[in-house]
């Protein structure tokens, strides 16, 4: 059995659901909301990118940098419009989470509404993608020279700025402990808006990248989320390298294990949604704090269990 | 179980509903692509009663009524309009040839809009049939036809639909009869014309809807009749990513050798059609066999300008046809004097519409019976309609029909992109006659 | 007139809809220590809570310094020189050491005297020396407190917030915690420090504050309330 294409499609996938999850992650251990519109965040990235290379005929590089800046706007107006005034009025996490949806839902619909008028309900960005050489039977293409590199340069650049700056080094404290941060003297709403920004733009990215790997819709971040969930999950969460562990996990699970159970169980590739699904539950259940850090069963116990230091 | 357990218990459910709703969901519907165009020939929505009559009354003339329940409003606004005025040239003619003939027997016909909807189509046989109406050409989609089965059937009004295909309509002995063929005719096609290009392995990649399955299992089984070798890769056509499908469909064509007799048949729609076909081309095994695919396939999104150019050059370096059924056949004779007299009558050429030219053949076969009756009465016009359409031969063919009475005959044009004055389209480069099961090409493949 | 570093008045506080101290009015003096004891949840670390901002305020107000600072949020008191070391929760404990008292160094851009003050503080505290790069949340209890301490420090606060310091410590550790909380007094911090322990922080302290229901019910010189005979039925005397 020549492995060399389910290796390079799980690397490829692996390294998009890692960009995404590490926003994921990032929005989470900072903020403690579940936010299901995060998928949005991917869903415009990929339009963003697919349009200005389309109609505008930005190249490649110049598109995800747009795309960047725009679903780090968009993320920071969820926080600022929505999440914000919500926890200031003592909302609890799950009616925030709630609300994420119903972001999520407002905002794909208008993309949906959007991409109607103009037909580009599915939609690729026209990049010039060829075969460059060969991983055994597998095509590297220029995709992938975009994909990769991109994959890299962010976790190094992440890694840096948490562990080598002083807004990086404070986000870790807020996510750690919020208040003792406040104490500390750190401005939690500037952070916590550099954190969204950030966030958002490295998700919006990697939607952008999809749209020139493959094709999207609408729902393209929708569909994508519950991978996303799972990478983050697998680390708990709020773990930087369990996320990029959790992402490649997912990717090559979602590739080797379903060609597997396909070979030799005969479980059509339909079922492929089921392994990110069992991912979550089997963490949930067995080990709550995922790779690293976060008692995730725990803290949704001492939130329903309201208030309390 | 304390009440704090309780909540911790209740959002976990919560959270894995969520989660299961949306793996166990089929693929949700998306915003359909409507454009509303108002105006044009014929477009009026009003429904109007217009009697055809020739210029002297003779003493002993007689008019006999077809009704037309074809929608014009809802989502056959843009559409529905054509397929009506085709049926009402179809009318016209025949009181013409009546005329000419001296013959004092005319046709009139009453039109009553379904809204594109079970219970507008409900509504308009009920009008119809208020108005004595026992034979009606419509209505048009499948899940009309299936409302108005059991109406017709006991208010004995035969029914001929120039559009529903779907076999959620195909029932024996009804009152509804349907001049398309059916869905079920493309798969034994597709596989005889497939296994004359001299394949003899096929995979076949399909979408886990109903139409990708059903099409799927069709060709699957015709093809092994036929002395052939199958893999079937259904894939889940919701998934953002679907390159371990088609590393599946790679393995499979490997395992059977990529050669000149090994075929792929891809049944996708848009976006799963583009993930696949965006992987495949990069695939240097995908690459080296022949492709085919059902009339889904036949999309602009497939083409520039929607599509990248890199995408139709792939279709066309593995060969690439898809079927899709025949309306105005280059080699009909009957095509060319439908278009030339439809156009001059409503400004606008029948072929922007599929179903016009069905529509036509309905009324056609509609008019034939009654007159063939001589007594207005559904019953025999149900016992007569197989009959007249047996030994009918119109703009969509020959119109046998198969015992739920649907058509049994298909033609199916086969297409393949090329450039066209310097346009990238699906051209007609074939077609294959259910008649003969035969394929002709009017170009190399 | 005595200078009084911080200041409530008629302090009304809680958290959401629920008002947990009640017309609270305290002073703290400059450079002395003032305790704050009472039962297990009379307030004490809510009072605290509130003169750092973190509780939501329903009526009365704060006054550090000379100027009102009822309505600024935590991280502006920070930079006005208020330093807090929570009771639990007191570091981070998924940074290194190194970085957590970095953090406590947060609102301050002296990069040269803050390095000063790093080194300073490792001869104080030399056990954190050793554990500079590890993870705050691996270190135990006893060093643990004092890194919390050492984070505030690093803040070069001018009034010091403790709660509990000790709790929950073995007793040579105790020891060592209260020595150093008075070496941190001698270098002109003003200290208020909550401590269940009664006679141990009366004893310690300048003026004491007792608590009970969100409410002052006494005050005085610390020796004088461990005197006071109603004092000691009432909160000593069933120990
Ligand atoms: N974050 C909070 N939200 C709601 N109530 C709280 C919170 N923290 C403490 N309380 C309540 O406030 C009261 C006083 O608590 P606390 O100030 O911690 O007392 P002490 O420090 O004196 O033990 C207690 O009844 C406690 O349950
Ligand atoms: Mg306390």
């Amino acid at each position: 059995m020549d492995l060399s294409i389910p290796l390079i499609n799980s690397l490829t996938l692996g390294s998009l659901y890692t960009l995404m999850a590490l926003g994921l992650t990032m929005s989470f251990s900072v903020t403690k909301i579940a936010n299901f519109a995060h998928a949005e965040l991917v869903t415009i990235g990929g339009y963003v990118t697919a349009l200005l290379v389309n109609w505008m005929g930005y190249g490649l590089g110049e598109s995800l940098i747009a795309a960047f800046f725009a679903s780090a706007l968009l993320a920071v107006a969820m926080d600022e419009g929505v999440f914000k005034p919500m926890i200031k009025r003592g909302s609890k996490p799950l009616f925030l989470l709630v609300a994420s949806i119903g972001i999520g839902l407002v905002v794909r619909y208008l993309l949906f509404i959007y991409a109607d008028l103009n037909a580009v309900i599915t939609v690729q960005a026209k990049t010039n993608v060829q075969l460059i050489g060969r991983f055994g039977r597998a095509g590297i293409t220029t995709i992938h020279l975009w994909v990769f590199p991109i994959t890299i340069v962010s976790v190094v650049l992440l890694h840096l700025m948490f562990h080598y700056t002083k807004p990086g080094k404070a986000l870790r404290a807020m996510a750690d402990n919020e208040d003792l941060a406040r104490v500390s003297g750190v401005k939690i709403y500037t952070l916590r808006r550099l954190m969204w920004f950030i966030a958002g733009g490295i998700t919006g990215v990697a939607g952008g990248l999809w749209s020139a790997y493959s094709v999207i819709t609408p729902e393209i971040g929708w569909y994508a989320l519950l991978r996303i969930f799972a990478a983050s999950i697998l680390g708990g969460l709020v773990s930087f390298w369990g996320t990029i562990a959790g992402g490649l996990i997912v990717g090559f699970a979602e590739n080797f294990g379903i060609t597997f159970m396909n070979t030799y169980f005969n479980v059509s590739t339909a079922y492929r949604p089921l392994i990110s699904f069992v991912i979550i539950v089997i963490v949930l259940l067995l080990k709550p704090t995922g790779f690293a850090g976060f008692d995730i069963v725990g803290w949704l116990k001492e939130k329903v269990k309201g208030g309390g230091e | 179980m304390s009440s704090k357990a309780w909540g911790v218990v209740s959002i976990v459910l919560f959270i894995i509903g969520i989660l299961l709703g949306y793996v166990a969901a089929p693929g949700k519907v998306s915003v359909s692509t409507t454009t509303v165009t108002v105006g044009g020939a014929g477009a009026q929505t009003i429904t109007k009663t217009v009697t055809v009559t020739g210029t002297a009354a003779a003493p002993e003339q007689k008019e006999y009524v077809i009704g037309l329940a074809i929608a014009v409003t809802g989502g056959y606004a843009v559409d529905g309009p054509r397929r009506r005025n085709a049926a009402i040239l179809a009318i016209e003619e025949i009181n013409a040839m009546l005329e000419e003939a001296g013959s004092p027997v005319r046709l009139k016909y009453i039109h009553e809009d379904t809204k594109t909807s079970a219970e507008g189509a409900i509504a308009a046989y009920e009008k119809l049939a208020s108005a004595g109406v026992q034979m009606v050409v419509g209505p048009l989609a499948t899940s009309e036809c299936k409302a108005i089965l059991d109406y017709a059937k006991s208010h004995h009004m035969t029914a001929i639909s120039p559009s529903s295909t779907g076999t959620a309509a195909m029932v024996k002995n009804d009152y509804c009869f349907r001049v398309p063929s059916p869905d079920k005719y493309q798969g034994p096609a597709l596989a005889k014309i497939i296994w004359d290009q001299g394949i003899k392995k096929l995979v076949i990649m399909a979408r886990s809807d109903d139409y990708g399955k059903g099409l799927a299992d069709l060709i699957e089984e015709n093809f092994k009749k036929l002395g052939g070798q199958v893999v079937k890769i259904i894939y889940d056509y919701t998934q953002p990513d679907l390159s371990a499908d088609v590393e599946r469909a790679s393995s499979a064509v490997a395992n059977f050798g990529a050669d000149a007799e090994t075929g792929v048949v891809i049944i996708a729609f848009d976006d799963d059609g583009i993930k696949i076909l965006e992987a495949a081309r990069l695939d240097p095994t995908l690459s080296k066999v022949r492709w085919f695919g059902p009339d889904s396939m036949k999309r602009a999104t497939f083409l520039p300008p929607k599509a990248k150019e890199d995408i139709a050059k792939f279709l066309q370096s593995v060969h690439f046809m898809a079927t899709t059924p025949a309306v105005g056949s280059k080699d009909n004779p009957l095509v060319k004097e439908f278009i030339e007299k439809y156009t001059k009558k409503f400004g606008e050429s029948p072929e922007a519409s599929t179903y016009a030219f069905y529509a036509y053949d309905a009324a056609w076969i509609a008019g034939l019976t009654v007159l063939v009756a001589h007594k207005y009465d559904g019953r025999v016009f149900q016992k007569l309609v197989p009959h007249i359409a047996k030994h009918f031969y119109g703009v969509t063919g020959w119109k046998l029909l198969d015992e739920y009475g649907d058509a049994a005959v298909p033609i199916y044009d086969i297409v393949a992109p090329r450039v066209v004055d310097g346009k990238w389209t699906f051209k007609t480069i074939g077609k294959y006659d259910g008649t003969t099961k035969a394929t002709t090409f009017y170009e190399q493949p | 007139m005595a200078d009084y570093i911080i200041e409530s008045k008629e302090l009304t506080a809680g958290y959401g809809k629920a008002v947990i101290i009640q017309d609270v009015n305290f002073q703290a003096e400059r450079g002395k220590v003032t305790a704050i004891v009472g039962p297990n949840g009379s307030g004490k670390s809510t009072f605290l809570k509130t003169l750092f901002g973190l509780t939501r305020v329903f009526n009365g107000s704060v006054v550090f310094d000379g100027e009102d600072i009822t309505k600024l949020p935590p991280e502006v008191r920070a930079r006005k020189g208020l330093g807090f070391v929570f009771q639990v929760n007191n570091v981070f404990p998924n940074l290194t050491v190194r970085e957590n008292l970095e953090m406590g160094a947060y609102a301050r851009t002296d990069k040269e005297q803050i390095r000063k003050d790093m080194g300073e503080i490792l001869d104080i505290f030399p056990i954190l020396r050793e554990r500079q790069k590890q993870k705050a949340g691996s270190l135990s209890g006893g060093e643990r407190q004092m890194l919390a301490m050492a984070m505030a420090l690093m803040g070069r606060p001018k009034l010091l917030l403790l709660d509990e310091p000790a709790a929950a410590l073995a007793p040579k550790v105790v020891t060592q915690i209260f020595m150093k909380i008075r070496d941190i007094v001698n270098s002109g911090v003003t200290v208020i420090l909550v401590e269940q322990h009664a006679k141990r922080a009366l004893s310690f302290c300048d003026m004491g504050y007792v608590f009970s229901s969100g409410r002052i019910v006494m005050k005085g010189p610390g020796k004088d309330l461990l005197a006071d005979e109603k004092f000691v039925e009432a909160f000593l005397g069933k120990r």
